[in-house]
């Protein structure tokens, strides 16, 4: 085990520093809550890559993927798992194009479920989106503080404070402008330690052919492609990916942060290119884990610290444990962000007569809140897994006809919300994390992790489908623009201009 | 095993090079990211 002061020196040494980068980039350019929020047309395509890249790989790329791995499949589910995370990025190509078009000064996924589709499917998306960000952010602290306590014994309460602190200082401070900045600094550094920390810990288990060799001799399924259970995971941890990252306010964002169509398609398409290898990599270390009969399906989860624990040199672990750091912070301050800047934006909608200042102030005020249920829950080392799930079940169940009102004028609110619905009742009734809560309902199929999330996917775009076919609300795509509300009024006392007079 | 033989050295050949592969396309990624931000603060 890795010293606990070495590794409490490193996180706070690297908190410290990211911080101080935050907050001086941010520094002078926040003067308006549109620059809290939004920062639109600000990015090239390579700082685009980094950030979605950065606000997309959480810390849990060390967990899920090695779980998946060394117990739900091997190699397939891990192949699934990788193009299943890039597969919204690449879906982000068509539609962001389409939110910049139909929505140029919009802010949030809630404000164009609002003017799309009204009142009732706004709330459901506004329930579903946040809920998902929060148990993403929770689930990057429970995740960290595991992961720290494991290699070195760190109390969680230590890390999380560390971490959730010095990201909400300067999250809450700089905004979107400072979480995007960092992001960037942060994949200049995540990337090139991913490649080292990875490729080294392939050298002291033996090289490749040697890992092969050992999968091969242990369980041979962990390397055959072709593996159904495997097959079957991966498909179905695709849908859910796929639909919550849709409704991942930190990604719309962004996607208003590029500064053209042009730019959105590179970037977006480069991340989506690097997230395959990443997830993979990581992956293949739950089956490195189970080929060196490391994992039992309870340790499943952290097959990748119990490699790094088993083999690797003291300087291999700190690299990995720094780039664990970097990802958590990384996607903690777009979530942070991202879910302040939905409330802002709504606040700023259904109370007009709010002045900037208190929608700024309101916004710093939700950054704190949600940070500080973050670190709580993350210090407590709750698992989050299930709840996880339930959120990528709702997301599944809506995303289709919440996107497809995007592209479609003859989608009614109704035709939405009855498509959500009918998804949303098929996958609860094959999932199997929610049965024990629906077992006395007579004539339920068997339980199915893949049923529940084809079935909400599949039935819910069926009936957009035919809700398209039928309908006709004639919904004006031109005007949803007009009923955003502009935030680019300077704030009365708040942000400085780079002279450094109070605006 | 005559059979399986060349079948296991083509996946292991196959495996090394999804390992390899990847990070050699982590490391072109991050050479566009770098590119692309030389690029932007050229302009």
């Amino acid at each position: 085990m890795v010293s606990t002061n070495i590794v409490l020196a490193l996180t706070a040494v690297t908190v410290v520093m990211f911080m101080l980068v935050g907050v001086l980039a941010s520094r002078g350019r926040v003067r308006t809550v549109e620059d809290f929020i939004a920062a639109r047309d600000s990015l090239g395509s390579g700082a685009l890559s980094a950030t979605v890249l950065a606000s997309m790989m959480g810390a849990w790329i060390l967990f899920s993927p090695a779980e998946a791995g060394a117990a739900f499949g091997g190699l397939p589910a891990i192949l699934g798992y990788a193009i299943g995370s890039a597969i919204p990025l690449v879906l982000f190509v068509p539609v962001g194009r389409q939110i910049r078009s139909v929505m140029a000064q919009g802010h949030s996924l809630t404000e164009f479920a609002y003017a799309r589709f009204g009142s009732t499917m706004y709330a459901f998306i506004l329930v579903i989106s946040v809920f998902y960000m929060f148990i993403f952010l929770a689930a990057e602290m429970t995740g960290i503080t595991g992961a720290l306590a494991l290699v070195a014994g760190v109390p969680r309460w230590q890390t999380a404070l560390l971490i959730g602190g010095f990201v909400l200082v300067y999250t809450a401070y700089g905004g979107l402008i400072a979480s995007m900045f960092t992001d960037t600094v942060q994949t200049l550094v995540i990337l090139p330690f991913l490649a080292i920390g990875f490729a080294g810990l392939v050298i002291v288990l033996g090289g490749a052919g040697e890992l092969h060799a050992a999968a091969l001799a242990t369980d041979p399924t962990l390397v055959d492609p072709t593996f159904r259970p495997g097959l079957e995971f991966g498909v179905y941890v695709a849908i859910a990916i796929l639909g919550a990252n849709m409704l991942n306010q930190g990604l719309w964002q962004r996607v208003y942060a590029a500064d053209g169509d042009r730019t959105l398609t590179r970037g977006f398409t480069v991340a989506a290119v690097l997230v395959v290898p990443m997830v993979l990599l990581a992956g293949l270390f739950g089956v490195a884990a189970a080929a060196f009969d490391l994992t039992s399906d309870a340790s499943a989860s952290i097959a990748l610290f119990l490699v790094l624990e088993e083999v690797a040199p003291t300087w291999l672990t700190l690299v990995v444990v720094i780039l664990a750091i970097l990802l958590v912070m990384s996607s903690a301050d777009t979530m942070l962000n991202a879910i302040a800047s939905v409330a802002t934006a709504d606040l700023a909608r259904l109370a007009p007569a709010t002045s900037q200042r208190t929608l700024w102030m309101s916004g710093r005020g939700l950054t704190i809140a949600v940070a500080v249920g973050a670190i709580a829950i993350g210090a407590q080392g709750y698992s989050v897994l299930e709840l996880f799930l339930t959120a990528d079940l709702l997301a599944a169940a809506v995303f289709v006809p919440f996107l497809a009102g995007l592209f479609t004028r003859r989608l009614s609110g109704g035709g939405a919300i009855v498509a959500s619905l009918a998804g949303l009742i098929t996958g609860v009734a094959y999932f199997p994390t929610l049965r024990p809560w629906i077992e006395v309902v007579p004539g339920l199929p068997p339980a199915s992790f893949l049923l529940a999330f084809v079935g909400a996917a599949v039935v819910s775009s069926m009936v957009t489908a035919v809700a398209t076919a039928l309908g006709d609300a004639g919904a004006n795509l031109d005007t949803l623009d007009a009923q955003v509300r502009a935030l680019d009024e300077p704030i009365p006392g708040g942000g400085r201009t780079t002279e450094g007079i109070e605006r | 095993m005559i059979v399986l033989a060349p079948m296991a050295a083509i996946s292991s050949a196959l495996f090394t090079a999804l390992i390899w592969g990847s990070i050699g396309l982590v490391i072109l990624g991050l050479g566009y990211v770098v590119w692309g931000l030389l690029d932007a603060y050229r302009r």
